[in-house]
Protein backbone atom coordinates (compact mmCIF):
# COMPACT_ATOMS: atom_id res chain seq x y z
CA UNK A 1 0.00 0.00 0.00
CA UNK A 2 1.83 2.82 -0.81
CA UNK A 3 1.33 5.92 2.03
CA UNK A 4 3.60 8.95 1.36
CA UNK A 5 5.17 9.79 -1.32
CA UNK A 6 8.59 10.80 -0.55
CA UNK A 7 8.74 13.86 -2.03
CA UNK A 8 6.21 15.24 -0.12
CA UNK A 9 8.40 14.58 2.86
CA UNK A 10 11.23 16.11 1.80
CA UNK A 11 9.39 19.07 1.13
CA UNK A 12 8.47 19.48 5.09
CA UNK A 13 11.44 20.09 6.65
CA UNK A 14 11.87 22.96 3.75
CA UNK A 15 8.59 24.37 4.92
CA UNK A 16 9.62 24.05 8.67
CA UNK A 17 12.95 25.89 7.83
CA UNK A 18 10.57 28.89 5.87
CA UNK A 19 8.79 29.65 8.67
CA UNK A 20 11.20 30.25 10.67
CA UNK A 21 13.01 32.81 8.44
CA UNK A 22 16.14 31.03 7.68
CA UNK A 23 17.66 30.97 5.05
CA UNK A 24 17.09 27.70 2.81
CA UNK A 25 17.02 28.39 -0.57
CA UNK A 26 21.00 28.06 -1.94
CA UNK A 27 21.60 30.67 -5.35
CA UNK A 28 23.52 28.76 -8.09
CA UNK A 29 26.53 30.67 -10.07
CA UNK A 30 24.15 33.67 -11.31
CA UNK A 31 23.00 34.15 -7.73
CA UNK A 32 19.42 33.03 -8.93
CA UNK A 33 17.79 30.69 -6.08
CA UNK A 34 17.88 26.92 -6.76
CA UNK A 35 14.47 25.93 -5.74
CA UNK A 36 14.32 21.81 -5.87
CA UNK A 37 12.02 20.24 -7.84
CA UNK A 38 9.72 17.39 -7.41
CA UNK A 39 10.64 15.75 -10.71
CA UNK A 40 14.01 16.44 -10.56
CA UNK A 41 14.24 15.06 -7.11
CA UNK A 42 12.55 11.97 -8.22
CA UNK A 43 14.81 11.40 -11.19
CA UNK A 44 17.96 11.99 -8.60
CA UNK A 45 17.14 9.37 -7.00
CA UNK A 46 18.21 6.75 -9.35
CA UNK A 47 21.69 8.41 -9.54
CA UNK A 48 22.51 8.50 -5.61
CA UNK A 49 24.56 5.77 -4.00
CA UNK A 50 23.60 3.50 -1.46
CA UNK A 51 25.50 5.66 1.65
CA UNK A 52 23.92 9.19 -0.01
CA UNK A 53 20.55 7.46 -0.41
CA UNK A 54 20.73 6.33 3.60
CA UNK A 55 21.58 9.46 4.81
CA UNK A 56 18.87 11.21 2.82
CA UNK A 57 16.21 8.65 4.61
CA UNK A 58 17.58 8.35 7.69
CA UNK A 59 15.61 11.04 9.49
CA UNK A 60 12.56 10.06 7.96
CA UNK A 61 12.76 6.89 8.70
CA UNK A 62 13.49 7.64 12.22
CA UNK A 63 10.75 10.04 12.42
CA UNK A 64 8.39 7.62 11.02
CA UNK A 65 9.59 4.60 13.01
CA UNK A 66 8.78 6.54 16.27
CA UNK A 67 5.66 7.80 15.16
CA UNK A 68 4.54 4.47 13.72
CA UNK A 69 6.25 2.04 15.76
CA UNK A 70 3.70 -0.15 18.14
CA UNK A 71 4.48 -2.91 20.47
CA UNK A 72 5.89 -5.85 18.89
CA UNK A 73 3.66 -8.69 18.89
CA UNK A 74 4.39 -12.19 17.47
CA UNK A 75 2.08 -12.60 14.88
CA UNK A 76 1.15 -14.43 11.23
CA UNK A 77 1.32 -12.75 8.25
CA UNK A 78 0.57 -14.01 4.60
CA UNK A 79 3.75 -13.99 2.38
CA UNK A 80 6.12 -11.06 4.01
CA UNK A 81 5.36 -7.82 5.88
CA UNK A 82 7.91 -5.32 7.50
CA UNK A 83 7.22 -2.95 10.27
CA UNK A 84 8.33 -0.54 13.06
CA UNK A 85 8.15 -1.76 16.30
CA UNK A 86 9.38 -1.34 19.97
CA UNK A 87 10.12 -4.28 22.09
CA UNK A 88 10.64 -3.93 25.95
CA UNK A 89 11.98 -6.80 27.91
CA UNK A 90 14.96 -8.35 30.12
CA UNK A 91 18.23 -9.26 28.21
CA UNK A 92 18.49 -13.51 28.24
CA UNK A 93 21.43 -13.64 26.14
CA UNK A 94 24.26 -11.56 23.71
CA UNK A 95 25.25 -14.01 21.50
CA UNK A 96 28.91 -12.36 20.25
CA UNK A 97 30.31 -15.89 19.16
CA UNK A 98 29.88 -15.08 15.34
CA UNK A 99 29.93 -12.35 13.14
CA UNK A 100 26.17 -11.89 13.35
CA UNK A 101 25.81 -11.34 16.41
CA UNK A 102 22.23 -11.38 18.24
CA UNK A 103 21.40 -10.08 21.54
CA UNK A 104 18.03 -12.36 22.55
CA UNK A 105 15.23 -10.57 24.70
CA UNK A 106 12.33 -11.76 26.69
CA UNK A 107 9.12 -9.45 26.57
CA UNK A 108 6.91 -11.28 28.91
CA UNK A 109 5.17 -12.19 25.88
CA UNK A 110 8.06 -14.07 23.69
CA UNK A 111 11.52 -14.11 23.18
CA UNK A 112 12.33 -12.08 20.19
CA UNK A 113 16.43 -12.25 18.93
CA UNK A 114 17.67 -8.61 17.66
CA UNK A 115 21.09 -8.91 14.94
CA UNK A 116 23.08 -6.24 16.69
CA UNK A 117 25.75 -6.49 14.45
CA UNK A 118 28.70 -6.22 12.74
CA UNK A 119 27.21 -7.97 10.07
CA UNK A 120 23.36 -7.56 9.65
CA UNK A 121 21.38 -9.58 7.04
CA UNK A 122 18.11 -8.32 5.18
CA UNK A 123 15.87 -5.31 4.65
CA UNK A 124 13.62 -4.75 7.57
CA UNK A 125 14.25 -1.92 7.70
CA UNK A 126 14.34 -0.36 4.08
CA UNK A 127 10.85 -2.25 3.70
CA UNK A 128 9.23 -1.57 6.87
CA UNK A 129 9.74 2.69 5.52
CA UNK A 130 6.50 3.49 3.83
CA UNK A 131 7.84 5.75 1.32
CA UNK A 132 10.63 3.12 -0.16
CA UNK A 133 9.40 1.76 -2.87
CA UNK A 134 11.30 -0.45 -5.46
CA UNK A 135 9.60 1.79 -8.52
CA UNK A 136 11.50 4.80 -7.52
CA UNK A 137 14.79 3.05 -8.08
CA UNK A 138 16.73 2.20 -10.98
CA UNK A 139 17.01 -1.69 -10.59
CA UNK A 140 17.55 -4.46 -7.54
CA UNK A 141 21.52 -3.69 -7.31
CA UNK A 142 20.62 0.11 -6.25
CA UNK A 143 17.53 -1.39 -4.16
CA UNK A 144 19.50 -3.80 -2.20
CA UNK A 145 22.30 -2.07 -1.55
CA UNK A 146 20.45 0.85 0.09
CA UNK A 147 18.88 -1.74 2.57
CA UNK A 148 22.93 -2.73 3.44
CA UNK A 149 23.74 0.91 4.28
CA UNK A 150 20.70 1.39 6.04
CA UNK A 151 21.86 -1.39 8.36
CA UNK A 152 25.24 0.87 8.50
CA UNK A 153 23.18 3.62 9.55
CA UNK A 154 21.80 1.36 12.09
CA UNK A 155 24.47 -0.13 14.07
CA UNK A 156 25.92 3.98 13.98
CA UNK A 157 22.61 4.28 15.61
CA UNK A 158 22.06 2.22 18.43
CA UNK A 159 24.23 1.52 20.94
CA UNK A 160 25.88 -1.94 20.92
CA UNK A 161 24.97 -4.34 23.47
CA UNK A 162 27.26 -6.81 24.97
CA UNK A 163 27.57 -9.76 27.79
CA UNK A 164 27.32 -7.48 30.62
CA UNK A 165 23.83 -6.52 29.28
CA UNK A 166 22.50 -10.06 30.37
CA UNK A 167 19.71 -9.27 32.71
CA UNK A 168 18.94 -5.76 31.87
CA UNK A 169 16.18 -4.00 30.65
CA UNK A 170 15.89 -2.86 27.28
CA UNK A 171 13.51 -0.54 24.94
CA UNK A 172 14.31 -1.10 21.55
CA UNK A 173 12.98 0.93 18.42
CA UNK A 174 13.46 -1.80 15.70
CA UNK A 175 12.27 -2.78 12.25
CA UNK A 176 10.68 -6.36 11.85
CA UNK A 177 10.16 -8.46 8.98
CA UNK A 178 7.47 -11.03 9.89
CA UNK A 179 7.61 -14.30 6.91
CA UNK A 180 4.65 -16.60 7.74
CA UNK A 181 3.80 -17.45 11.29
CA UNK A 182 7.42 -16.27 12.04
CA UNK A 183 9.89 -13.50 12.38
CA UNK A 184 12.57 -13.94 9.70
CA UNK A 185 14.62 -10.38 10.63
CA UNK A 186 14.77 -7.70 13.68
CA UNK A 187 16.95 -4.93 13.03
CA UNK A 188 17.49 -2.25 16.01
CA UNK A 189 17.47 1.76 14.81
CA UNK A 190 17.79 2.64 18.99
CA UNK A 191 18.21 0.40 21.81
CA UNK A 192 18.20 2.18 25.37
CA UNK A 193 18.75 0.07 28.31
CA UNK A 194 17.25 0.98 31.55
CA UNK B 1 -35.55 -38.76 -36.56
CA UNK B 2 -33.17 -37.75 -39.65
CA UNK B 3 -33.95 -34.21 -38.82
CA UNK B 4 -33.43 -34.68 -34.99
CA UNK B 5 -30.41 -36.49 -35.27
CA UNK B 6 -29.12 -33.45 -37.74
CA UNK B 7 -29.97 -30.97 -35.33
CA UNK B 8 -27.94 -32.60 -32.75
CA UNK B 9 -25.26 -32.93 -34.90
CA UNK B 10 -25.84 -29.72 -36.28
CA UNK B 11 -26.20 -28.14 -32.69
CA UNK B 12 -22.74 -30.10 -31.28
CA UNK B 13 -20.64 -28.49 -34.63
CA UNK B 14 -21.70 -25.37 -33.72
CA UNK B 15 -21.21 -25.88 -29.90
CA UNK B 16 -17.82 -26.99 -30.62
CA UNK B 17 -17.13 -24.68 -33.21
CA UNK B 18 -17.97 -21.47 -31.01
CA UNK B 19 -16.42 -22.98 -27.92
CA UNK B 20 -13.27 -22.90 -30.52
CA UNK B 21 -14.14 -19.28 -31.15
CA UNK B 22 -14.96 -18.13 -27.35
CA UNK B 23 -11.72 -20.40 -26.31
CA UNK B 24 -9.59 -17.39 -28.17
CA UNK B 25 -9.12 -14.40 -26.58
CA UNK B 26 -6.27 -13.35 -28.50
CA UNK B 27 -2.92 -13.81 -29.15
CA UNK B 28 -0.08 -13.72 -26.47
CA UNK B 29 3.76 -13.73 -27.68
CA UNK B 30 5.68 -15.11 -25.14
CA UNK B 31 9.55 -14.20 -26.16
CA UNK B 32 12.37 -15.81 -23.95
CA UNK B 33 16.19 -16.25 -23.86
CA UNK B 34 16.89 -19.40 -25.76
CA UNK B 35 15.31 -22.80 -24.57
CA UNK B 36 18.35 -24.93 -24.54
CA UNK B 37 18.77 -23.15 -20.73
CA UNK B 38 15.77 -25.25 -19.04
CA UNK B 39 14.86 -22.53 -16.94
CA UNK B 40 13.95 -20.21 -19.67
CA UNK B 41 12.20 -23.12 -21.56
CA UNK B 42 10.40 -23.55 -17.71
CA UNK B 43 9.35 -20.07 -18.20
CA UNK B 44 8.00 -20.01 -21.77
CA UNK B 45 6.04 -23.42 -21.10
CA UNK B 46 4.65 -22.21 -17.60
CA UNK B 47 3.57 -18.42 -19.42
CA UNK B 48 1.88 -20.58 -22.68
CA UNK B 49 0.37 -22.86 -20.31
CA UNK B 50 -1.64 -20.16 -18.24
CA UNK B 51 -2.15 -18.53 -21.11
CA UNK B 52 -3.84 -21.48 -23.17
CA UNK B 53 -5.77 -22.26 -19.93
CA UNK B 54 -7.26 -18.41 -19.74
CA UNK B 55 -8.47 -18.62 -23.26
CA UNK B 56 -5.72 -17.00 -25.28
CA UNK B 57 -3.42 -18.35 -28.18
CA UNK B 58 0.26 -18.64 -27.88
CA UNK B 59 3.41 -17.86 -30.22
CA UNK B 60 6.45 -18.70 -28.26
CA UNK B 61 9.80 -17.75 -29.53
CA UNK B 62 13.45 -17.37 -28.43
CA UNK B 63 15.53 -14.13 -29.30
CA UNK B 64 18.90 -15.64 -28.47
CA UNK B 65 20.13 -13.08 -26.21
CA UNK B 66 20.27 -10.74 -29.54
CA UNK B 67 18.85 -7.23 -29.39
CA UNK B 68 18.17 -7.34 -33.05
CA UNK B 69 16.32 -10.80 -32.99
CA UNK B 70 14.32 -9.56 -30.19
CA UNK B 71 13.65 -5.80 -31.87
CA UNK B 72 12.14 -8.36 -35.12
CA UNK B 73 10.16 -10.23 -32.34
CA UNK B 74 8.58 -7.48 -30.33
CA UNK B 75 7.77 -6.25 -34.11
CA UNK B 76 5.75 -9.36 -35.31
CA UNK B 77 4.17 -9.77 -31.85
CA UNK B 78 2.92 -5.72 -32.55
CA UNK B 79 1.96 -6.83 -36.80
CA UNK B 80 0.16 -9.90 -35.32
CA UNK B 81 -1.77 -8.00 -32.98
CA UNK B 82 -1.29 -9.50 -29.97
CA UNK B 83 -3.06 -8.61 -26.88
CA UNK B 84 0.29 -8.92 -24.85
CA UNK B 85 3.93 -9.83 -24.51
CA UNK B 86 5.16 -11.62 -21.86
CA UNK B 87 9.09 -11.17 -22.26
CA UNK B 88 12.26 -12.71 -20.27
CA UNK B 89 14.67 -9.60 -22.16
CA UNK B 90 17.86 -9.55 -23.90
CA UNK B 91 19.24 -6.05 -22.40
CA UNK B 92 17.90 -3.88 -19.64
CA UNK B 93 18.74 -0.85 -21.97
CA UNK B 94 18.93 -2.26 -25.17
CA UNK B 95 14.98 -3.38 -24.72
CA UNK B 96 13.60 0.22 -23.80
CA UNK B 97 13.04 1.13 -27.15
CA UNK B 98 11.67 -2.13 -28.34
CA UNK B 99 9.05 -1.61 -25.53
CA UNK B 100 8.29 2.03 -26.29
CA UNK B 101 7.45 0.95 -29.85
CA UNK B 102 5.04 -1.59 -28.47
CA UNK B 103 3.40 0.65 -25.99
CA UNK B 104 2.77 2.96 -28.82
CA UNK B 105 1.44 0.30 -31.09
CA UNK B 106 -0.72 -0.24 -27.98
CA UNK B 107 0.37 -3.86 -26.98
CA UNK B 108 1.29 -3.99 -23.43
CA UNK B 109 4.60 -5.59 -22.11
CA UNK B 110 4.42 -7.99 -18.91
CA UNK B 111 8.36 -8.42 -18.21
CA UNK B 112 9.84 -11.61 -16.39
CA UNK B 113 12.92 -12.49 -14.52
CA UNK B 114 14.89 -9.49 -15.79
CA UNK B 115 14.27 -5.76 -15.32
CA UNK B 116 14.35 -2.83 -17.54
CA UNK B 117 16.17 0.06 -16.74
CA UNK B 118 13.22 2.55 -17.20
CA UNK B 119 9.95 2.33 -15.80
CA UNK B 120 6.49 3.42 -17.34
CA UNK B 121 7.37 1.41 -20.26
CA UNK B 122 6.48 -2.06 -19.32
CA UNK B 123 3.13 -2.70 -17.80
CA UNK B 124 4.43 -5.52 -14.95
CA UNK B 125 8.03 -5.89 -14.23
CA UNK B 126 8.37 -9.04 -12.12
CA UNK B 127 11.82 -9.23 -11.70
CA UNK B 128 13.96 -11.81 -9.81
CA UNK B 129 15.58 -10.89 -6.50
CA UNK B 130 18.56 -12.20 -8.38
CA UNK B 131 20.73 -9.96 -5.49
CA UNK B 132 18.46 -11.07 -2.73
CA UNK B 133 18.72 -14.74 -4.27
CA UNK B 134 22.58 -14.01 -4.62
CA UNK B 135 22.87 -13.41 -0.71
CA UNK B 136 20.88 -16.22 0.00
CA UNK B 137 22.99 -18.71 -2.11
CA UNK B 138 26.15 -16.78 -0.54
CA UNK B 139 25.00 -17.14 3.22
CA UNK B 140 24.99 -20.51 2.71
CA UNK B 141 28.58 -20.98 0.79
CA UNK B 142 29.83 -19.06 4.01
CA UNK B 143 28.36 -21.55 6.27
CA UNK B 144 29.53 -24.41 4.41
CA UNK B 145 32.91 -23.19 4.18
CA UNK B 146 32.97 -22.18 7.69
CA UNK B 147 33.74 -18.51 7.29
CA UNK B 148 37.13 -19.04 5.66
CA UNK B 149 39.45 -20.48 3.26
CA UNK B 150 40.42 -20.03 -0.25
CA UNK B 151 37.69 -20.12 -2.84
CA UNK B 152 36.82 -19.28 -6.62
CA UNK B 153 34.09 -17.60 -8.47
CA UNK B 154 32.79 -18.15 -11.72
CA UNK B 155 31.04 -15.08 -13.37
CA UNK B 156 28.42 -15.33 -16.10
CA UNK B 157 27.87 -13.88 -19.46
CA UNK B 158 29.85 -10.35 -19.12
CA UNK B 159 27.16 -8.69 -20.94
CA UNK B 160 24.16 -10.25 -19.02
CA UNK B 161 22.82 -8.02 -16.42
CA UNK B 162 22.26 -11.38 -13.87
CA UNK B 163 25.75 -11.94 -14.17
CA UNK B 164 26.96 -8.85 -11.99
CA UNK B 165 23.79 -8.29 -10.06
CA UNK B 166 25.10 -11.74 -8.65
CA UNK B 167 28.39 -11.43 -8.35
CA UNK B 168 27.51 -8.48 -6.54
CA UNK B 169 25.23 -10.17 -4.03
CA UNK B 170 28.06 -12.61 -2.96
CA UNK B 171 29.86 -10.35 -2.43
CA UNK B 172 27.67 -8.19 -0.70
CA UNK B 173 27.88 -11.32 1.76
CA UNK B 174 31.15 -13.16 1.63
CA UNK B 175 33.41 -9.42 1.96
CA UNK B 176 32.17 -9.13 5.55
CA UNK B 177 34.16 -12.34 6.17
CA UNK B 178 38.10 -11.00 5.95
CA UNK B 179 38.97 -14.80 6.46
CA UNK B 180 37.77 -15.76 2.86
CA UNK B 181 40.03 -15.57 -0.23
CA UNK B 182 39.06 -15.26 -3.51
CA UNK B 183 42.02 -17.26 -5.19
CA UNK B 184 40.35 -16.53 -8.70
CA UNK B 185 37.19 -14.72 -10.05
CA UNK B 186 36.59 -15.85 -14.24
CA UNK B 187 33.57 -16.28 -16.59
CA UNK B 188 32.46 -19.21 -17.90
CA UNK B 189 30.03 -17.57 -19.51
CA UNK B 190 27.17 -19.48 -18.68
CA UNK B 191 28.56 -22.29 -20.37
CA UNK B 192 29.30 -25.95 -18.76
CA UNK B 193 32.13 -26.99 -20.53
CA UNK B 194 33.53 -23.91 -20.33
CA UNK B 195 33.36 -24.34 -16.88
CA UNK B 196 34.84 -27.60 -17.07
CA UNK B 197 38.00 -26.47 -18.59
CA UNK B 198 38.47 -23.04 -16.32
CA UNK B 199 37.67 -25.31 -13.40
CA UNK B 200 40.71 -27.93 -14.53
CA UNK B 201 43.13 -24.39 -15.07
CA UNK B 202 42.16 -23.07 -11.74
CA UNK B 203 42.64 -26.37 -9.69
CA UNK B 204 45.93 -26.72 -10.91
CA UNK B 205 47.12 -23.31 -10.52
CA UNK B 206 44.99 -23.61 -6.61
CA UNK B 207 44.95 -27.15 -5.75
CA UNK B 208 44.47 -25.54 -2.19
CA UNK B 209 40.79 -24.30 -2.79
CA UNK B 210 37.98 -25.20 -0.53
CA UNK B 211 34.89 -24.10 -2.47
CA UNK B 212 34.02 -22.74 -5.84
CA UNK B 213 30.56 -20.34 -6.07
CA UNK B 214 29.42 -20.22 -9.32
CA UNK B 215 26.82 -17.79 -10.81
CA UNK B 216 24.31 -20.37 -12.55
CA UNK B 217 24.06 -24.03 -12.55
CA UNK B 218 25.15 -24.86 -15.97
CA UNK B 219 28.60 -23.58 -15.07
CA UNK B 220 28.62 -25.27 -11.29
CA UNK B 221 27.57 -28.49 -12.99
CA UNK B 222 30.97 -27.87 -15.06
CA UNK B 223 32.69 -27.36 -12.09
CA UNK B 224 32.16 -30.08 -10.35
CA UNK B 225 32.79 -32.52 -13.35
CA UNK B 226 36.21 -30.90 -13.33
CA UNK B 227 36.42 -31.53 -10.12
CA UNK B 228 35.03 -34.90 -9.73
CA UNK B 229 37.39 -35.67 -12.70
CA UNK B 230 40.39 -34.63 -10.20
CA UNK B 231 39.24 -36.37 -7.35
CA UNK B 232 38.53 -34.05 -5.16
CA UNK B 233 35.25 -34.75 -3.53
CA UNK B 234 36.20 -32.23 -0.54
CA UNK B 235 35.51 -29.21 -2.71
CA UNK B 236 31.90 -27.55 -2.26
CA UNK B 237 30.11 -26.29 -5.26
CA UNK B 238 27.18 -23.29 -5.01
CA UNK B 239 24.88 -22.49 -8.09
CA UNK B 240 22.31 -20.52 -9.19
CA UNK B 241 19.01 -21.31 -11.04
CA UNK B 242 17.49 -24.43 -9.66
CA UNK B 243 17.60 -26.69 -11.90
CA UNK B 244 16.61 -30.05 -11.34
CA UNK B 245 20.58 -31.75 -12.54
CA UNK B 246 21.84 -29.90 -9.51
CA UNK B 247 18.93 -30.97 -6.92
CA UNK B 248 19.90 -34.39 -8.48
CA UNK B 249 23.73 -33.54 -7.67
CA UNK B 250 22.13 -32.45 -4.11
CA UNK B 251 20.71 -35.75 -3.34
CA UNK B 252 23.27 -37.58 -4.53
CA UNK B 253 25.86 -36.16 -2.16
CA UNK B 254 28.27 -34.70 -4.72
CA UNK B 255 29.95 -31.79 -4.73
CA UNK B 256 27.00 -29.14 -5.26
CA UNK B 257 25.46 -28.66 -2.22
CA UNK B 258 23.29 -25.73 -3.04
CA UNK B 259 21.50 -23.75 -5.28
CA UNK B 260 18.84 -20.97 -5.71
CA UNK B 261 15.88 -21.48 -7.10
CA UNK B 262 14.17 -18.58 -9.47
CA UNK B 263 10.34 -19.77 -9.69
CA UNK B 264 10.35 -19.32 -13.22
CA UNK B 265 7.01 -21.31 -13.58
CA UNK B 266 5.56 -19.14 -11.43
CA UNK B 267 6.89 -15.68 -12.59
CA UNK B 268 5.64 -16.95 -16.23
CA UNK B 269 2.01 -17.80 -14.74
CA UNK B 270 1.86 -14.95 -12.48
CA UNK B 271 2.84 -12.76 -15.65
CA UNK B 272 0.43 -14.18 -17.58
CA UNK B 273 -2.85 -13.79 -14.74
CA UNK B 274 -1.37 -9.97 -14.52
CA UNK B 275 -1.87 -9.83 -18.25
CA UNK B 276 -5.07 -10.95 -18.66
CA UNK B 277 -5.99 -9.04 -16.23
CA UNK B 278 -4.89 -5.96 -17.67
CA UNK B 279 -6.19 -6.66 -21.34
CA UNK B 280 -9.95 -7.40 -19.56
CA UNK B 281 -9.84 -4.44 -16.90
CA UNK B 282 -7.25 -2.12 -17.83
CA UNK B 283 -5.13 -2.29 -15.07
CA UNK B 284 -3.49 -4.84 -12.94
CA UNK B 285 -4.20 -3.08 -9.33
CA UNK B 286 -0.23 -3.90 -8.94
CA UNK B 287 3.00 -2.06 -8.83
CA UNK B 288 5.04 -2.10 -11.91
CA UNK B 289 8.02 -3.21 -10.42
CA UNK B 290 7.40 -6.45 -8.06
CA UNK B 291 10.31 -8.29 -7.15
CA UNK B 292 9.76 -11.86 -6.69
CA UNK B 293 12.18 -13.60 -4.08
CA UNK B 294 14.40 -16.68 -4.66
CA UNK B 295 14.44 -19.80 -2.34
CA UNK B 296 17.86 -21.71 -1.56
CA UNK B 297 17.67 -24.72 -2.09
CA UNK B 298 19.99 -27.69 -0.35
CA UNK B 299 19.59 -31.45 1.12
CA UNK B 300 16.31 -30.27 3.19
CA UNK B 301 14.40 -29.21 0.84
CA UNK B 302 15.95 -30.42 -2.91
CA UNK B 303 12.89 -32.97 -2.73
CA UNK B 304 10.49 -30.89 -3.80
CA UNK B 305 12.09 -29.35 -6.71
CA UNK B 306 11.02 -30.13 -9.73
CA UNK B 307 11.36 -27.91 -13.24
CA UNK B 308 11.61 -24.56 -11.23
CA UNK B 309 9.18 -24.60 -8.95
CA UNK B 310 8.66 -26.02 -5.53
CA UNK B 311 6.08 -28.95 -5.64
Amino acid sequence: MRVMNLTKLSLIPMFCVALLGCDVVKLDQNGNPIIPMTAEEAASLTNLSPEALADRFWADILREANTVSKAFEQKQVEGKNSEFVRISGIVEIVDDSKKTATMTVATGKEDVVLQIGPIIRGNAIRDAASFINFDDFKNQVQFARLSKALNKKAMTNFTRPDSSWSGSTVDVLAAVTFKGASVSEVVPLEIVKR
Amino acid sequence: MKNKLLTISALAIATAFSGFTMADNGLIAIITPSHDNPFFKAEAMGAQAKAEELGYTTLVASHDDDANKQDQLISTAIARKAKAIILDNAGSDVTIGALEKAKKAGVPAFLIDREINKTGVAISQIVSNNYQGAQLGAEKFVELMGGEGKYVELLGRESDTNAHVRSQGYHDIIDDYTDMEMVAQQTANWSQPEAFTRMESILQANPDIKGVISGNDTMALGAEAALKAAGRDDVIVVGFDGSDYVRDSILAGANIKATVLQPAWDQAQMAMVQADQYIRTGSTGLDEKQLMDCILIDDSNAKQLDTFAMK
